[in-house]
């Protein structure tokens, strides 16, 4: 399936990512954004407020952020692709909608424009600190998926890709933006419509009485109704049995959780993006994503320069996590640095893949500007020597 | 056509308080930039206030891809401020070019980097009765100065940027710029 090309404004632009992220949700399918403003998202919804009245959406301004993570799915299961976007002090109210967008298995996107915290923290300023709250923030055990953009283009590009991996897994989406990739103004290519891969919602071609939500049928995910088809469906943030009914005991419990992680985990491969260079025979690699892996590329190509052999890893997807991808280049390097705009999150997970076989160590930064390029490259220069 | 300045990156900085069209600047000086053919990058830092406050506009402009958005050591380094000439002008280098309106920057003698004075404010309150122009009246000055936009590339993203009751102002003001631009020898 293609992009409605009577939506998507294709040509060559200079906007901000935040701008682009509206174009990218806009471009995807996406009707329905509900959300309660919040530097430093603003522009997202600005933008989205001007742009859906022209071409049928509905963008709603919630009284906070709990009813906008609701009223999204509300709007998924009317019928409508949806997202609610936010920061910091917005996310961590939504969390416990993350969760029931997890057990409903409602395909909604999340984006969150990280600012520095905790609390209302650093408003005008970037940090890379919900990157866990992103995987662990709603209690019980459930998967999502994340992705983290690095430049204005990506806003564009990889916002698509969360509403098509929300339709494909039937999950919550993480959008991993940070302040300054969403006030960063670039050039931004918005492709023909139908060069724009879409994924379509899967509604079932059962009729009403022959049809169960939970049920698995042919395909990976369960299928889906929606309001006017027909159907009478239950959807609860109860445990439930494939008809969607309260079914609390063990053995439902155990069906249905291990059901929600492994639809993720066992498509890591293809779900997950990853940039890899030159890990292969390097005396140090260097592991990054969002904005910090822009600082990391130019520090690395500054240090090749000087004949340093240097390995450079980015990750596009953070949830699920790509162990593979880790473990491999725990084989083919000396020993690795995570840079990343928090005290050390990621840094855990892949300390866990690692598992001690080569060193592992962090370059850190508390948030409220990008990590310096003579810090990456003076950690790199310790590292390696 | 006015060759745009050929050094890639070119590190711009334009920084002053929050209102005096700062980021506009940098917006536009970036826009007319992308006009010429070159890749940008272009950032913003302030804070949370609706005014007042420090606002810093970043361009980084090449013709290679950019990985790092913002500037670590200014070739042109604007200041509407003089909070942000005392903060950035001593990471400058000699090779620098800074730019101050005098209503606003008194410069010290030990900070690098060549000086390059542009009255803009009082220029604009003379010809305008306000002051807001003068942001336009430094693009002006520094296009044709460093070459760093051509002048052609940097109308349009006026006109592209102002509402039209504004445009016949701006572009007049960019005249102005230009025109003190040659009268320093430019």
């Amino acid at each position: 399936m293609k992009a409605d090309p009577t939506a998507v404004a294709s040509g060559m632009h200079f906007i901000d990512g935040n701008e682009a992220c509206g174009e990218g949700a806009i471009a995807a399918g996406c009707r329905f954004v509900a959300g309660y403003p919040i530097t430093p998202s603003t522009e997202v919804v600005e933008n989205i407020a001007r742009r859906f009245p022209k071409i049928g959406g509905l963008f709603i301004q919630m009284e906070d952020e709990i009813a906008s993570s609701t009223c999204v799915q509300g709007a998924v299961w009317a019928g409508l692709k949806a997202m609610t976007v936010t920061s910091g002090p917005g996310i961590s109210l939504m969390m416990e909608h993350v969760g029931l967008a997890a057990i409903t298995e409602c395909p909604t996107v999340f984006v969150n424009v990280q600012r520095g915290g905790p609390s209302t923290g650093l408003p005008t300023l970037p940090a890379q600190q919900d990157v866990m709250q992103a995987r662990w923030g709603s209690h019980g055990d459930y998967e999502v998926i994340a992705v983290a953009p690095s430049s204005p283009q990506e806003c564009f590009d990889h916002v698509i890709t969360c509403f098509n991996l929300a339709e494909k897994y039937r999950c919550p989406v993480f959008f991993m933006m940070d302040e300054t990739v969403g006030h960063m103004l670039g050039k931004v290519k918005i492709p023909p419509a139908d060069e724009i891969e879409v994924v379509e919602r899967v509604y079932t071609k059962r009729p009403p009485g022959e049809y169960l939500p939970y049920k698995i049928y042919d395909g990976d995910q369960p299928e889906m109704v929606r309001v006017g088809m027909g159907h009478r469906i239950h959807s609860t943030g109860l445990t439930h049995d494939e008809r969607g009914y309260p079914d609390m005991n063990a053995e439902a419990q155990d069906k249905m959780v291990r059901r929600l992680c492994s639809k993720i985990n066992d498509h890591v491969d293809e779900i997950s993006i990853a940039e890899s260079d030159q890990v292969e025979g390097s005396d140090v690699t260097i592991v990054s994503y969002g904005i910090t892996s822009r600082v990391v590329a130019y520090a690395v190509d500054l240090l090749r320069e000087q004949g340093l052999k240097i390995g450079r890893v980015r990750l596009v997807t953070l949830w699920p996590f790509n162990e593979k991808l880790i473990k491999d280049v725990a084989q083919n390097t000396k020993s690795i640095i995570v840079a990343e705009m928090n005290l050390g999150q990621m840094v855990h997970e892949v300390e866990r893949v690692v598992a001690g076989k080569v060193p592992v160590h962090l370059i850190g930064h508390a948030g409220g500007a990008m990590i310096e390029l003579q810090t990456i490259m003076d950690k790199i220069k310790e590292v390696a020597s | 056509m006015t060759r745009a300045m050929s050094k890639s990156p070119v590190q711009v900085r334009i920084g002053g308080e929050a209102g005096q069209g700062v980021i506009l600047a940098g917006v536009m000086l970036a826009q007319a930039a992308m006009g010429d053919g070159r890749k940008v990058a272009q950032s913003a830092r302030y804070g949370a206030a609706v005014r007042g406050g420090e606002a810093t506009a970043d361009l980084v402009i090449s013709d290679t891809p950019i990985d790092y958005p913002h500037v670590e050591t200014p070739d042109i380094l604007v200041v509407f401020s003089q909070q942000t000439y005392d903060r950035f002008a001593p990471a400058g280098t000699e090779d620098t070019k800074v730019f101050y309106d005098p209503f606003f920057v008194t410069p010290s003698k030990t900070a690098g980097g060549s000086l390059w004075e542009i009255s803009a404010t009082e220029k604009a309150i003379e010809r305008f009765g306000k002051s807001t122009s003068s942001n336009l009246i430094v693009m002006g000055f520094i296009a044709h100065l460093t070459e760093v936009v051509s002048e052609e590339s940097l109308i349009a993203a006026i006109e592209q940027n102002l509402p039209p009751r504004h445009r016949a102002a701006g572009l007049e003001a960019i005249q102005m710029g230009k025109k003190a631009a040659l009268e320093v020898g430019g």
